[in-house]
């Protein structure tokens, strides 16, 4: 280490012109053409951020998932702590609905709340099962407010009047 | 732990991002710059602390902040080319007089700004008096006048 500082502390040659100065040329210009492909990186950051690959809207932001019993709009990317949305549409004829939120989501997210609140809610063994009344014959929506917990690429599933909807969601740091 | 990695990553991207945009937005730091740094300051704000606002974390973050930056000096000074790649290094823009385009227009400095260093600093009217104009590391453009006849002074 001692020899390293000593070589740290020569002073730079001198240059033709006269300069005494260290500019390493070659290293800048590799230096240059990093900083233009980081550049290059930067604007492909921002253009993922605006197609929704960094969550929270976008076109790719979020994705159906369908079954049965309903439909399941989920965001394909999340960032922990952030509010996220996942909307449920019921099927028509099934009241009062049950919807079943399972251990792992629940490992993932916090569930704040809903809308419409659920009628009743109470726990069942890790998973908490959600019911709602609805009238009338149109499939009843259901959103279900939450925040991501930790990040990491969790499949999560919801139980939509006995039929199992899963999806695989990012969650970013 | 997650404050820790909260500041080394705020840290790492700040880093990156600032050697990204290059010295001269240090150079020429406009009234639009300043603004744009309070709203990075602000953002890297939130990325810090998230949702805790107690004395503790902003202790933690702070001690890591400055942990990793000495850190990071002892490191550039054992590898001096790690060093060179993070600081970067002197770029001779004028030399003897020419003006090397190539090195101008890589690292965006205009002529205005070298005659402006010029004449802020040397009180030289015009290119021809410039021996060589070096953008330092800090962002400074530095500037020596000719010496083969006496470099013409603006009146006080």
């Amino acid at each position: 280490m001692v020899a390293l500082m000593a070589a740290r502390s020569e002073p730079p040659s001198v240059r033709s012109d006269g300069l005494q100065i260290a500019d390493h040329r070659a290293l800048q210009d590799r230096i240059w053409i990093g900083q233009r492909v980081g550049w290059a990186c930067l604007v492909l950051i921002v253009l993922l951020a605006l197609a929704g690959m960094t969550g929270r809207g976008g076109v790719w932001a979020e994705r159906s998932v369908a079954g049965a019993g309903g439909i399941m709009v989920l965001p394909n990317v999340s960032r922990r702590g952030a509010a996220e949305d996942i909307r449920l549409t019921l099927a028509a004829g099934n009241s009062p609905h049950e919807v079943v939120i399972s251990p792992e989501f629940l490992r993932f997210f916090d569930i704040t709340g809903s809308t419409p609140e659920a009628d009743q809610a109470r726990a069942r063994g890790g998973a908490l099962v959600l019911t709602l009344m609805a009238e009338g014959p149109e499939p009843a929506g259901m959103t279900l407010h939450g925040r991501a917990r930790r990040a990491g690429f969790p499949c999560i599933s919801l139980t939509l009047d006995g039929t199992d909807l899963r999806g695989r969601v990012v969650i970013l740091p | 732990m997650d404050s820790v990695l909260r500041a080394l990553s705020v840290y790492l991207v700040l880093l990156v991002v600032t050697r990204l945009a290059g010295r001269r937005t240090l150079a020429q730091v406009t009234v639009f710059d300043f603004v744009l740094l309070l709203i990075i300051a602000e953002t890297t704000d939130q990325a810090l602390l998230g949702d805790d606002f107690s004395m503790t974390n902003a202790a933690v973050v702070i001690v890591t902040l400055a942990l990793t930056d000495v850190t990071l000096s002892y490191v550039k000074e054992w590898l001096p080319g790690l060093g060179r790649v993070i600081d970067g290094t002197p770029t001779v823009l004028i030399s003897g007089g020419a003006v090397d385009a190539h090195a101008m227009r890589r690292a965006r400095v205009g002529l205005e700004e070298v005659l402006e260093s010029a004449r802020v600093h040397h009180g030289l009217k015009r290119l021809s008096q410039i021996d060589c104009a070096v953008l330092e590391v800090g962002g400074a453009i530095s500037i020596i006048p000719q010496r083969d006849g006496p470099a013409e002074k603006t009146p006080p």
